[in-house]
């Protein structure tokens, strides 16, 4: 990703729309996952017996590529799509049309039964630390509870000792098995989800907004943290965030996107250095300077 | 604190002036001591900015400027707020309803939250007109110019719209607009961008920094964000849990910290086009019990 080239990604030399056998690269790909013309259109109802009355077009013809152990930077403003795309990929909304290749697999179309092995592949961690956990589960059973689906064969030593390893890896004591999400920081919660999503020991996380609502100084202590673990785990990112500044620090690569389609796709540097789409002159303008 | 007294005293006498302010959460038979002896000063027509951390009582100290904090005996505030020679923590209710809203203006951190949801846009944003202004003859047209002056689209037709209608943006322009309503002396904007995208933050800050130069009015800047300062504030203060750890001229503070915490929020803030591998982080700095307490306090 150091080539400094505005087109990183080889494969979409035609950008989205453009030719791209899609037999050819089925097997072989240097690519973790694969998107192309990804669509995602939620459909609008109204009127009498709520006929559907038209489609938001959230996601609209989007394509990219992320390498393994990379981090892919998706960046836009709040209703760009960022978010959807994030929980299409791990099939929370499943793509109205357009296809998503894991290792090479197409698995947009896959059965509730075939996708089971990936949903351990690929985790999520959610923008908002306050509402994405369970107030009523303790730490503990908050994250031995993708390890009962997942890992259903561990005995309860085993599991504990899994849940203590996950706690130490982002950092957090013992002490914290028993309690429940409200006794935690904002800082802490997000470890704690950080946690969760590792829990099953994914190969792909999508980050969607985990510093959002953090702290400038709580948020530089999550994406360290974030990295340190892509290190030591070999982990690849999609980082989804609305602020460019944020994204471009953690990013080997910066997608941006507005209105549903991504209308710039370049290495971390060039985005900052050379940016073409007006679009993204505005998020870079709109960083707060010190 | 003889040090932090001497720090606060502004070239111009101040339109607010805090002194000792001290301000105590009792629960579970515990004290925790959430503003301790702060001063500050706000000038005429000028931009102070607290920053701080998250627990670090900047918020609490914003709600105690007007007592807006629960009363007694679950919180004790001591000190002094002085605005027009007038201590506003021992003054009579009556006078400082006086106060609050017509001369000190709030925005509040989270506009989801703080706008009734049940209520139209005019009527919240009449309710103070008829409150602090009631001589006011026509309070349909000075809603929509302060709609107007806020950037909201057709404020004759947003005017009926409930905050479910609107994007978390412009619900913090009505709140703009709500507290900008009744002509405030003294702006208080606790995290006025916080929710908001980074595209957004721009919009809100440019627009508050119109309107107050504008208006001449004077502004309380509460944020955790020191990105949003520079180039808004006159002067900073940068606290910590419940302290000023430094204050100064906007500029000076920037350009030269003197605290090493101050130093670590600077840096904190990922730079573009400066791409370090680590962020500097000032987990080292704040202890675990005190990111624990903050967490029982704010409900966090």
């Amino acid at each position: 990703m150091s080539t400094g080239n505005n087109k990183t990604l080889p494969a979409f030399e035609g950008g989205p729309g453009g030719v791209y056998s899609a037999r050819t690269k089925a097997v072989d790909t240097p690519y973790l996952l694969e998107v192309q013309h990804l669509k995602v259109y939620f459909p609008v109802h109204g009127g009498l017996f709520s006929r559907v009355r038209g489609y938001i077009r959230a996601v609209d013809d989007v394509s990219f590529a992320v390498r393994p152990r990379t981090t892919v930077g998706l960046v836009g403003e709040s209703g760009s799509g960022k978010t959807t795309i994030g929980q299409t990929l791990v099939r929370l909304i499943r793509p109205s049309s357009g296809s998503i290749r894991y290792q090479g697999k197409e698995i947009s179309k896959m059965g509730k039964r075939a996708f089971f092995p990936y949903r351990k592949k690929m985790q999520m961690i959610f923008q908002d630390p306050f509402n994405s956990l369970n107030p009523r589960m303790s730490i503990e059973q908050i994250l031995s509870e993708p390890l009962d689906i997942h890992f259903s064969s561990l005995g309860p030593g085993q599991k504990r000792k899994q849940v203590l390893k996950l706690l130490d890896l982002v950092g957090l004591g013992q002490n914290s098995l028993p309690r429940y999400p409200h006794e935690f920081s904002g800082g802490q919660r997000q470890r704690i989800g950080i946690a969760r999503a590792l829990a099953v020991e994914p190969e792909f996380i999508v980050c969607d907004e985990p510093v959002s609502a953090l702290d400038v100084s709580v948020q530089a202590t999550i994406i360290n943290l974030l990295q340190d673990l892509q290190e030591e785990l070999g982990l690849t990112y999609l980082f989804i965030a609305h602020d460019l500044a944020v994204v471009e620090h953690v990013s080997d690569e910066v997608l941006v996107m507005t209105q549903g389609r991504i209308v710039e796709q370049a290495d971390s540097e060039t985005i900052y250095r050379a940016p073409q789409h007006p679009y993204t002159k505005k998020l870079l303008k709109a960083v707060p300077k010190v | 604190m003889s040090i932090q007294r001497h720090q606060s005293a502004s070239p111009e006498p101040g339109i607010l002036e805090v002194r000792n302010l001290c301000v105590d959460f009792h629960a579970h038979g515990q004290v925790c001591r959430a503003v301790d002896h702060i001063s500050l000063g706000i000038a005429q027509g000028q931009v102070l900015a607290v920053v701080g951390e998250s627990g670090s009582g900047k918020s609490v100290t914003g709600l105690a400027l007007t007592r807006l904090l629960p009363p007694p005996p679950g919180c004790r505030v001591q000190g002094e707020v002085l605005y027009q020679g007038r201590n506003l923590l021992t003054c009579a209710p009556k006078e400082l309803r006086k106060y609050r809203g017509r001369h000190i203006a709030y925005v509040f951190q989270e506009p989801g939250t703080a706008l009734n949801p049940v209520f139209s846009i005019e009527y919240q944003i009449a309710e103070a007109i008829k409150l602090h202004r009631p001589q006011t003859k026509n309070p349909r047209r000075e809603i929509i110019e302060a709609l107007d002056m806020v950037g909201i689209d057709q404020p004759e037709k947003r005017i009926g719209n409930y905050p479910h209608q609107l994007s978390g943006g412009m619900q913090q322009r009505v709140m703009i607009a709500m507290a900008l309503a009744c002509r405030p002396r003294i702006l208080v904007a606790d995290e006025p961008t916080t929710a908001l995208d980074v595209t957004i933050q721009a919009q809100i800050m440019a627009l508050l920094k119109d309107v107050q130069e504008q208006m001449g009015m004077s502004i309380l800047l509460i944020t955790h964000n020191f990105g949003i300062v520079s180039g808004f504030a006159d002067q900073v203060a940068v606290m910590r849990q419940g302290r000023i750890v430094e204050q100064g001229a906007c500029a000076r503070v920037l350009s030269q910290p003197e605290h090493v915490y101050t130093r670590a929020l600077i840096e904190c803030i990922p730079v573009l086009g400066r791409k370090a591998h680590r962020l500097p982080s000032i987990e080292s700095l704040q202890s675990e019990t005190a990111e624990e307490m903050t967490g029982h306090e704010h409900g966090k």
